[in-house]
């Protein structure tokens, strides 16, 4: 029987979501600290406006009907049917070394191929690590260490109760040769969604992990608040993508977090088009000597919709390196926001970043702002921006309307042409996806 | 006496203070060429675009393609019913490669064919017009030279298989074998669908290949056919 819990967040609750997973003491002793925490923290005074999330009134753990399994023909047809429509049993047959799959608070699917499990990678749901007898020990080193509760109130929410999610393990000088995906279906209306993505990868390692997210519309608010922990071993490598697609009544308020050892590089490759609020800032912490991050970012925002999206990079070592590169658009009255930060620290001398956002506004009723914060301590980094802001032209318009487009259609292939260098760094499958949503979301006004 | 496949009637434009157009008339018999001269800013492009649907000036007048009133109809729909402007100025689009563009366009144009159809074309097409088949991937109009710009304009001139052609200015910046290249491929093309074409240019160089059945002049607002 599938489960869903009051409406509300207290210790009953949390003590109800821990028995339920047969957590050891110390999490649940973990989660009451968070709990605690929620309610001293203060929700963030800059950004977008929070006060439509009335956590009152949201149902903070829904368990669907069904058990964690490894075969698709095991799980129930309704649920299975909703990842078989966005393709994901397709793509895992094609080109995934694993996939999971969550549903609402619970995973519904885990499985790694046996040739990718050989090689002694581990992708396991997240409760089963917890209290694996080979893996407890390594989660709960790493835990939340990265995104300490206290970081901010939405987190501390993600400590009290996070539910579902993945955990990687990558031996050293590993590469995983296919990627591993997970993806978050959102069923329930005006409940919580909580997730908790934790990676690890040893040195050398090697990995791609695409996160999928999508939920249908209603007209109460959701929330997403995930958790995202990555550490990168002496000269690793991990590419994280996501594609969110969340229905316009979602606050995303999801946190994403990788710490990068000497010569090691995080990728983070980001589609935020979903989501009534986003509020969504990657960050690398780079800790040793060369280490690198990439972030490469798209955002569209139509009518109803404040997305307050960007990146963040800590870098305390030599010689490391960050490259920000962001697009966002913006029409139909909708709101972008890209928002960085870069510290570059004392000793992170000979450094090197570079951030570049564009952004176009389709029409006068959107907008589009750019907030840029740099805090260099280094006497010798080298640290450059670049911003613009751009409208569609009516020329571009009229040579395209001259070969037989239609005004609309027209404008979504200008739109797919400025995103075209992100598009391209997603993977195919993605790539599709996302140019269909641009051209839907352009020629239908979504 | 061949057919008047289009024609323009009365046709005035202005701005907010100043008329442009004072009352254009002509026709352009179907399968003809027609080269349209007149001093720099007299009006030639503005009355390319007005035929192509893309000028925001007032106008009044009407513009008749095969006996149909198309003045009211957007660009989309004249190039539908095969109005085709080679620009001036070619646009660039960032991001937006040359097969895409114009495998949207056939789209849009209702042009069957498969994806594998397409691309054989097109690289026959690049061939033709001696462009490097590498040209398809790179984004339109952006980073090439102003000869490539041209012979993009011709390149998707070809794909899409006008049957009436606007060339503004299709020869300039074009070095003496380009020209020649382009005077021929667009002698080529009419002579097989029969296209009718209408010539903006000042050095004639496009004429290499194309014969004008008549020369109009466009002078103080006003058209006159130059019977020399």
């Amino acid at each position: 029987m599938s489960y869903r819990a009051a409406d509300g967040l207290n210790k009953a609750l949390i003590r109800d979501i821990s028995r339920r997973k047969n957590e050891p003491e110390w999490m649940l002793d973990f989660r009451l600290k968070c709990l605690e925490m929620y309610h001293q923290i203060d929700a963030p005074s800059w950004g977008p406006d929070l006060s439509g999330l009335d956590i009152a009134h949201i149902s903070n753990y829904v368990q669907p009907d069904s058990k964690m399994v490894s075969s698709w023909e095991e799980v129930p047809v309704g649920i299975r049917q909703s990842f078989e429509d966005l393709g994901i049993p397709e793509a895992e047959r094609e080109g995934l070394a694993g996939v999971g799959a969550q549903y609402d608070s619970e995973l519904v699917y885990h499985n790694i191929k046996q040739a990718t499990a050989k090689t002694g990678v581990v992708y396991l749901g997240i409760e089963e690590a917890l209290n694996h007898p080979k893996y407890a020990e390594i989660f709960k080193e790493h835990f939340m260490q990265l995104v300490p509760p206290s970081d901010h109130k939405f987190a501390a929410l993600h400590g009290a109760l996070w539910s579902g999610g993945s955990f990687v393990y990558v031996p050293k000088n590993t590469s995983v040769e296919f990627p591993l995906q997970s993806y978050y279906r959102f069923n329930a209306p005006g409940a919580g969604q909580f997730e908790h993505t934790l990676i690890i990868l040893e040195e050398g390692a090697d990995l791609h992990f695409i996160e999928g997210c999508s939920a249908p519309r209603y007209n109460v608010a959701n929330l997403h608040a995930g958790c995202v922990e990555i550490f990168v071993g002496k000269s690793a490598h991990i590419k994280y993508s996501t594609v969110e697609s969340w229905s316009k009544n979602m606050y995303n308020l999801n946190t994403k977090r990788a710490i990068v050892a000497e010569g090691g590089k995080i990728e983070w490759v980001s589609g935020s088009f979903g989501s009534r609020v986003s509020m969504l800032y990657p960050m690398g912490i780079l800790n040793g000597r060369g280490a690198g991050m990439e972030y490469t970012g798209v955002s569209l925002a139509g009518s109803d919709q404040d997305l307050d999206t960007g990146a963040k990079v800590v870098i305390s070592a030599p010689d490391c390196y960050a490259l920000l590169n962001s697009k966002s658009i913006a029409k139909n009255g909708g709101k972008n926001t890209f928002r960085s930060l870069v510290k570059v620290l004392k000793n992170a001398n000979n450094s090197r970043v570079f951030m570049d956002c564009k952004s176009l506004i389709c029409d006068s009723q959107s907008r589009t702002d750019t907030i840029p914060v740099f805090n260099i301590r280094a006497k010798n980094a080298d640290v450059a921006h670049e911003a613009s802001v751009g409208k569609i032209s009516e020329e571009q318009i009229n040579y395209l309307r001259t070969r037989g487009l239609s005004e609309d259609a027209a404008k979504s292939l200008i739109v797919q042409g400025f995103t075209a260098n992100i598009t391209k760094e997603l993977p195919v499958e993605y790539a599709v996806e996302m140019n269909n949503y641009l051209k839907l979301s352009m020629e239908k006004n979504l | 006496m061949a057919k008047e496949f289009f024609e323009v009637k009365n046709l005035k434009v202005s701005t907010d203070e100043t008329e442009l157009l004072h009352g254009v008339d002509f026709s352009l018999p179907s399968g003809s060429t027609t080269l349209l001269t007149g001093a720099n800013g007299a009006g030639k492009s503005t009355l390319l675009k007005l035929i192509m649907g893309i000028s925001p000036l007032r106008t009044s007048g009407k513009i008749l393609l095969n006996s149909k009133d198309i003045t009211k109809l957007p660009p989309e729909r004249r190039a539908k019913l095969g109005i085709f402007l080679s620009f001036q100025e070619p646009v660039a689009i960032p991001g937006l490669s040359v097969s895409e563009m114009l495998r949207s366009s056939t789209e849009a144009l209702g042009k069957k064919m498969s994806y594998m159809d397409f691309k054989l074309h097109l690289c026959e097409l690049l061939e033709k017009l001696g462009l490097d088949p590498f040209v398809a991937k790179r984004d339109i109009n952006t980073s090439f030279s102003g000869g490539e710009k041209k012979k993009l304009e011709i390149l998707q001139l070809l794909m899409l298989e006008p049957k009436l052609v606007l060339l503004d200015e299709i020869d300039s910046g074009l070095d003496t074998k380009a020209n020649e290249l382009i005077s021929k491929t667009l002698a080529d093309y009419q002579q097989k669908t029969g296209a009718t074409f209408l010539v903006v240019s000042h050095n004639l160089r496009i004429l290499k290949h194309l014969t004008p059945s008549q020369k109009l002049v466009l002078e103080d607002g006003l058209i006159h056919k130059d019977e020399a």
